[in-house]
């Protein structure tokens, strides 16, 4: 106990300072010589960092301070917000990347932890999208309640799965998913009293009679209205990541790992499968039906064309990406796959491929993930040693 | 009746297509006692075990342990009755901590419920402490080293350890029945005796437990058994104790081919 209590949080605390200016540097950059010689120097800064062996350091002070850590992360989010505070497109960037986290978040704990694919996700998206539309537009719900029941939605739509998705493993899983998400793009687009093709009008969030679609002025400061989404979004996210990480260190999460790793030794010991993984699964959906409820909202409009298979994929690589099971590493990998492409942007048609091709450098040289899972533990101080 | 049988097994008969993996096999297990259960590669004795703990159904036959029927019962019911089961080849989960492991058999006693879990965290982490504590304890009796530090991934260690972490996983659970699965296979000659020592210990610390030992090592099987029942073609061809049956002329005939 004493050997932890010691960890310094220097490296963690000094790593999210440097993360924080890096991704604002990038947010901030315009040119696209400035932008690759960011991502250069960045790749020679890891290359150093691993060098001078300075990973494990910075990984035990971050396991050791957790919660200060992530307290730091937040506050680098929000100091990225205030100095982007007029920027519109770079705090519109910054809240799709949190709400993309978040929707992986759920995804995470659907195939990371308990091993249920899910390509459908953007679907489950769509769904808390569509309600929160439905249910701003034609009731008087305060919004604050839409959110969750958006995301309880969700996971009631996604019981329709539920049978295949219990039966099925693997391949055949996936393709029950992938089925899905075809599906309910095709039912959108044909179902005229959602918008048909065309799409549906989100009304704006309002919590108390307060508006986030208008600009925030506080002392004469004028502050873009989309600060108001990142606050809200930031703090689900952060909510939605420390239940998660509760989730892996408690009972059901090594329930969970072990539904994932060996089906027939959990049931050798007793453990229910088919209920940890309508509890994963279930709760996965719900991650994406908030996400997708507030997204729809900060948009103010939404359309099929939002919801394909496509942007089911680019939630399922963003958690392989960033390593499965591991929530830090979605983090990291969500920023990427958002951040890179829009940077990317003025080469046009060149940036997708940029982008696929530095994914595959990186699944080339680091196949477990970015920063792939740590052993699982109850986060006890000094593990579980007698 | 003197004998006290935890585990009475009837005319069981396991059919994949045409072959009979067992068929019509009749067997009893004692309270306390250890059965060991000899046979050729094939004989059905694995399959024997998959059906008892629910892995495969049983074509026909009854099994009754601890004087309730359990034929037919799920795997996850067949282990609420108080039946564990190491594997033939070692089924640990690889990249889980030796806790994570040990505190799989536990799983019965944990707290399911998502509140608890997500938010309570003291009392939760009371009961990991707890658990750890025992976890600790039930392997430092066979390895005192090994529990030393229990947050170490299973995929480091040595078989002898693996093996080890797998009977105390089973053992964690405080069952009735404990069912060995060839506990020697990939170890070399020592590592088997030493293993041997650690289920004899097993059995000096809980006089109720009834343990059944599939094994090809017949050094294990004369230390440790009370009893030995011979299989082949998915029956038992005869039983006794282990000098009584290592005799019998049957026994000769199924290891090395009769006319």
């Amino acid at each position: 106990m004493a050997q932890r209590e010691k960890t310094s949080f220097v490296p963690a605390g000094l790593s999210a300072l440097g993360a924080t200016i890096y991704a604002g540097l990038l947010l901030g950059a315009e040119s696209q010589t400035y932008v690759l010689c960011l991502l250069a120097a960045g790749a020679v800064l890891l290359a150093v960092l691993k060098a001078a062996k300075l990973f494990g350091r910075i990984g035990a002070s971050v396991a050791a301070n957790q919660t200060l850590f992530g307290a730091a992360m937040a506050a680098g989010t929000v100091a990225l917000a205030l100095v982007f505070h007029a920027d519109p497109f770079i705090l519109f960037l910054i809240a799709t990347v949190l709400t993309y986290m978040l929707a992986c978040l759920g995804l995470n704990i659907q195939f990371g932890y308990c091993g249920v694919v899910n390509f459908a996700g953007a679907s489950f998206f769509g769904v808390g999208c569509y309600v929160a539309a439905l249910l701003a537009k034609h009731t008087a719900l305060p919004h604050l309640l839409v959110l969750p029941l958006a995301g309880v939605i969700a996971a009631l739509v996604g019981l329709i799965l539920v049978v295949p998705v219990l039966k099925t493993r693997g391949h055949y899983a996936a393709l029950v998913t992938i089925a899905f998400a075809l599906l309910f793009k095709t039912f959108l687009e044909v179902t005229d009293s959602l918008g048909g093709p065309q799409g549906l009008k989100v009304p704006a969030f309002k919590l108390l009679g307060w508006s986030f679609s208008k600009d925030i002025v506080v002392l004469g400061l004028r502050g873009n209205f989309y600060l108001n989404y990142i606050a809200l979004i930031l703090v689900l996210t952060a909510v939605g990541f420390t239940l998660a990480r509760r989730l892996e260190r408690s009972w059901i999460g090594l329930n969970m790992d072990a539904v994932r790793i060996d089906e027939t030794v959990s049931a050798c010991f007793g453990i229910n499968i088919t209920r940890w993984k309508i509890l994963a699964y279930t709760l996965g959906n719900f991650y994406c039906g908030v996400a997708g409820a507030i997204f729809a909202m900060m948009l103010g409009f939404i359309a099929p064309s939002n919801f394909t298979f496509g942007d089911s994929l680019i939630l399922i690589s963003i958690i392989i990406l960033g390593g499965l099971g591991s929530s830090w590493g979605t983090m990291v990998a969500a920023c990427i796959v958002i951040l890179l492409p829009e940077k990317f942007q003025t080469m046009q048609e060149y940036r997708f491929l940029i982008y696929s091709a530095l994914v595959i450098f990186i699944l080339l040289f680091r196949p477990q993930g970015i920063l792939p899972r740590g052993v699982r533990s109850f986060g006890l101080e000094g593990g579980a040693r007698s | 009746m003197s004998k006290d049988v935890l585990l009475a097994v009837t005319r069981l008969t396991k059919r994949f297509g045409g072959l009979a993996a067992l068929s019509e096999l009749t067997l009893d297990v004692e309270r306390g006692k250890v059965l060991g259960l000899i046979g050729p590669n094939g004989s059905g004795k694995t399959t024997f075990f998959n059906v008892i703990t629910g892995l495969y159904e049983p074509t026909s036959g009854h099994v009754v342990f601890d004087d309730s029927p359990i034929t037919g019962l799920s795997a996850q019911e067949v282990h609420h009755r108080g039946v564990s089961r190491t594997f033939q080849r070692s089924r640990l989960l690889l990249p889980l901590s030796i806790f994570d492991n040990i505190a799989l058999g536990m799983h019965l006693r944990q707290g399911k419920g998502l509140w608890g879990n997500l938010f309570s965290r003291t009392r939760l982490l009371a009961q990991v402490r707890e658990f750890a504590h025992e976890a600790g304890e039930l392997l430092a009796v066979f390895d005192p080293e090994l529990a030393r530090d229990m947050s170490r991934p299973v995929e480091g260690l040595p078989m002898i350890s693996r093996r080890r972490v797998e009977i105390c996983r089973a053992l964690a659970s405080r069952p009735k029945l404990l069912l060995l699965d060839e506990p020697s296979a990939g170890m070399t000659h020592d590592e088997t005796m030493r293993l041997v020592d650690d289920i004899l210990l097993v059995k000096k610390r809980s006089d109720d437990l009834a343990i059944v030992i599939i094994e090809h090592e017949m050094s294990v099987m004369e230390r440790i058994t009370d009893h030995c029942a011979v299989m082949n073609f998915g029956t038992m061809i005869c039983e006794g104790t282990y000098h009584a049956v290592a005799k019998d002329p049957r026994v000769q005939e199924a290891y090395l081919g009769g006319e």
